[in-house]
């Protein structure tokens, strides 16, 4: 779970959504890590057997799990987050604190993704979606 | 370079030396001697000894970015008279990330086995041989957290390992060969107890971007456009401070200004199945 309340005090909420003329979310575009960085990286497995997991030193994972992509804030009044702290080009999608879909990235376009079990309604999730193609990187530089 | 099995026991010693590249398995103590073992238990029941234990060493390249370390061994003068193995292993890493199933395999990495055997008494080469290991790996599924420096899980990269041992030191070695390896991923318990509820894939044709498989949407992002919304002056010094420079050297005050912009991204609602288009736009200071 993601503490979306500290990882937004630290930032201006400056960048806004609109949709018509009506303003549906408030956010903030950051070039850092977010600022719960838990030491996840204990044990391995392949994926798919409960079986196959063993413990790890820390020298086997990554070195760094956050890239430098990180954007909160508030959409139709509750708080999201995308984050890209997934090897691979992946964005982690949270709203109302809930982890909701991971999406993986390609050259800006989202590619594919799951969605986990939770009742997201779709234009919310659609929001979030498009967010994934905002070249927050090019207008930053 | 031959090939041929020289046939003959070897009485001698084996000296070994890995020079690793992102191969960190290589630098655990454990799963050295297992891939040791390997080497070992290939060697013998290629050549019919026995061989006692071996020390497999493990040295870094001593300049990154060169290509691969050389593998030019040479006997001391006061060799003994006995057929001495080198052996040395190269991680090339995964390399091109070109893979001839890019959709769903990737390289984990590529390990150059190369193998001389030189005569004791004269110094001359006797065996040689070498082969291109290609390890390859599934892609990994979306929402995994893929351990890049692991070239798959340990269990199944050693036993990949002591086939291409095994491969290596046998009559029918070739100059290639491919292996799979299941992947490793970082195990978090949240993320196996979370319940997937559907996939979702997506395609974009020119600019418009929609949902393939999963909950029906698709939208067209536009272009950018940058909109000044603002500008501050600075001046570097203060009104009496810079009076004084420009009394006493005639230079004026420096004023700088700063322009801030604002970023409009228009995306539009373009569903197939909708009649009203509404558009999103986002503003990015």
């Amino acid at each position: 779970m993601i503490d979306t309340d500290v990882s937004i005090s630290r930032q201006l909420l400056d960048g806004y959504l609109t949709m018509e003329a009506d303003t549906i979310a408030w956010y903030g575009f950051t070039s850092g890590s977010p600022s719960t960085s838990p030491d996840i990286a204990t044990s391995c497995w392949d994926g798919e057997n409960a079986e196959s997991i063993i413990p790890m030193p820390r020298s086997w994972s990554n070195t760094d799990f956050f890239n430098s992509f990180f954007v909160s804030g508030f959409l139709y009044g509750k708080s999201f987050s995308l984050e890209n702290r997934k090897a691979g080009n992946q964005l982690d999608v949270y709203y109302d604190n809930i982890h909701e879909a991971t999406l993986r990235v390609d050259n800006g376009m989202p590619r594919d993704g799951i969605i986990y079990k939770a009742d997201i309604p779709k234009p919310i999730l659609k929001a979030l979606t498009m967010f994934v193609t905002v070249p927050f990187y090019k207008i930053a530089s | 370079m031959s090939d041929e099995n020289p046939n003959r026991p070897i009485p001698g010693f084996s000296e070994m030396f890995m020079f690793p590249g992102s191969m960190v398995y290589a630098l655990d103590d454990s799963m050295l001697a297992h891939m040791s073992q390997s080497i070992l238990q290939a060697i013998n029941s290629y050549w019919s000894v026995q061989l006692p234990g071996t020390n497999m060493e493990v040295e870094k390249a001593k300049r990154a970015f060169r290509d691969y370390p050389p593998f030019k061994p040479r006997l001391s003068k006061s060799a003994e008279d006995k057929w001495h193995i080198f052996l040395q292993i190269v991680d090339r890493g995964s390399g091109s990330i070109y893979s001839p199933d890019p959709e769903h395999w990737l390289t984990a990495t590529r390990l150059l086995f190369e193998c001389k055997v030189l005569n004791g008494k004269d110094g001359k080469e006797t065996f040689a041989r070498n082969m291109e290991v290609k390890v390859e790996m599934l892609l990994p599924p979306p929402g995994a957290y893929p351990l890049e420096k692991l070239p798959g899980m340990p269990a199944s990269f050693l036993k990949s390992f002591d086939s291409s041992a095994q491969v290596f030191f046998s009559s029918g070695a070739s100059g290639t060969l491919r292996l799979d390896v299941k992947p490793a991923f970082l195990y978090i318990p949240e993320d196996v107890s979370r319940e997937i509820r559907q996939l979702v894939r997506f395609k974009t044709e020119g600019d418009r971007i929609s949902v393939t498989e999963g909950p029906a949407m698709s939208w067209t992002p536009g272009i950018t456009t940058d909109e000044k919304i603002g500008r501050e002056k600075n001046n570097t010094g203060g009104k009496i401070l810079g009076d004084i420079v420009t009394m006493t050297t005639g230079v004026g005050n420096v004023k700088t200004s700063t322009t801030y912009y604002m970023a409009r991204v228009q995306m539009k609602d373009s569903a197939k199945d909708t009649t009203q288009e509404s558009t999103y736009t986002f503003h990015v200071p």
